[in-house]
């Protein structure tokens, strides 16, 4: 694109942008839009974007959590660390889970999440920072 | 459910959703007007919807540090819009001048890999005398001086609305009155 339609092209683009909100109303209502119908339109899809936003963000949240917590799990078997050892112990057999979860050298960090799925990750969290620190 | 992309969904938190969609569709009825018919059917605000959705899911890249988020929306949205265009041009053999701004495929950025993209490729013509030229072409379709005005500020790289209507010394809503027939009569001048 040259210079002088990219100039326009910004320019136009400039005013949609950064042009009081009223006035683009104002506008969009003498364009025919029935802008106080679709204020409400509007808002229900801004609603549902957030929140699907919110979601995903409380579900990075989760995920940071339990990458923290796995890894502090690994550490204490690493470390013979007794507590939390007894803790994740505790937690698979309240879980009734299978055999493979019994040896606790081998268990993946996937596996330990797996084990601590459900739980208040904050508390757990909150706990494992006594028992290891 | 929507899978927004991590750096957008940052962004998307302290976002005024609702006005960037009143901004995004003013613009898109500039372009493609009102008519449903322009929308495959759909109103212009569910096109506007469904662009917004898809810019989030990151069909398109965003370059932070290129574009702010809005420019960015903005970039999908005129991608959009040419895509619009093109599809009508294909279905329908006769072109609808009254409604279509079809001009602006001639002014369209239009979007590669990315937003920001720059087209370096197309040959440069001498600055002054397109600006001479067009500028010549507004007088002749007897544009407003307010009009004349506002394109020499975009040529002297002046783009902020409050920035011009300080320069020009009269108030936002008379400059956006003057660009809106600004934009009409170049469609005009570009068709002819």
């Amino acid at each position: 694109m040259d210079k002088l339609k990219q100039n326009i092209d910004k320019g136009i683009t400039e005013f949609y942008l950064n042009l009081d909100i009223d006035i683009i109303k104002k506008s969009l209502e003498e364009d025919g839009v029935d802008v106080l119908n679709e204020d409400e339109k509007i808002s229900k899809f801004s609603k549902r974007i957030k929140f699907m936003n919110n979601a995903i963000i409380a579900k990075e949240k989760t995920d940071n959590l339990l990458d923290l917590i796995a890894n502090k799990f690994r550490e204490a078997i690493d470390k013979n660390i007794d507590k939390p050892i007894a803790s994740l112990k505790k937690l698979i057999e309240d879980k009734e889970l299978s055999v493979q979860f019994r040896n606790l050298d081998k268990l993946t960090e996937d596996e330990i999440k797996e084990i601590i799925k459900g739980k208040n990750l904050v508390d757990l969290m909150d706990e494992l920072d006594k028992e290891i620190d | 459910m929507l899978k927004i992309k991590n750096e957008i969904s940052e962004i998307l938190e302290n976002c005024d959703i609702d006005s960037l969609i009143r901004r995004m569709q003013a613009f898109t009825i500039s372009k493609l007007g009102y008519n449903k018919k322009n929308y495959d059917g759909l109103e212009p605000l569910d096109f506007v919807f469904g662009v917004f959705e898809k810019a989030l899911t990151g069909v398109r890249n965003w370059d932070k540090s290129k574009i702010d988020f809005d420019e960015f929306v903005f970039g999908s949205l005129k991608s959009d819009i040419y895509a619009a265009i093109e599809k009508k041009r294909r279905r329908t053999e006769v072109k609808d001048k009254e409604e279509i701004d079809e001009s602006y495929i001639l002014d369209i950025h239009v979007i590669s890999n990315e937003v920001g993209f720059e087209d370096t490729t197309t040959q440069k013509i001498d600055y002054n005398t397109e600006k001479k030229n067009f500028l010549d072409k507004l007088k002749d379709a007897e544009a407003t001086d307010i009009e004349i005005l506002i394109f020499e500020c975009w040529c002297d790289e002046i783009f902020k609305p409050q920035e011009i209507a300080d320069f020009l010394e009269l108030d936002v809503a008379t400059i956006y009155n003057a660009l809106k027939r600004l934009q009409k009569r170049r469609k005009t001048i570009l068709q002819n």
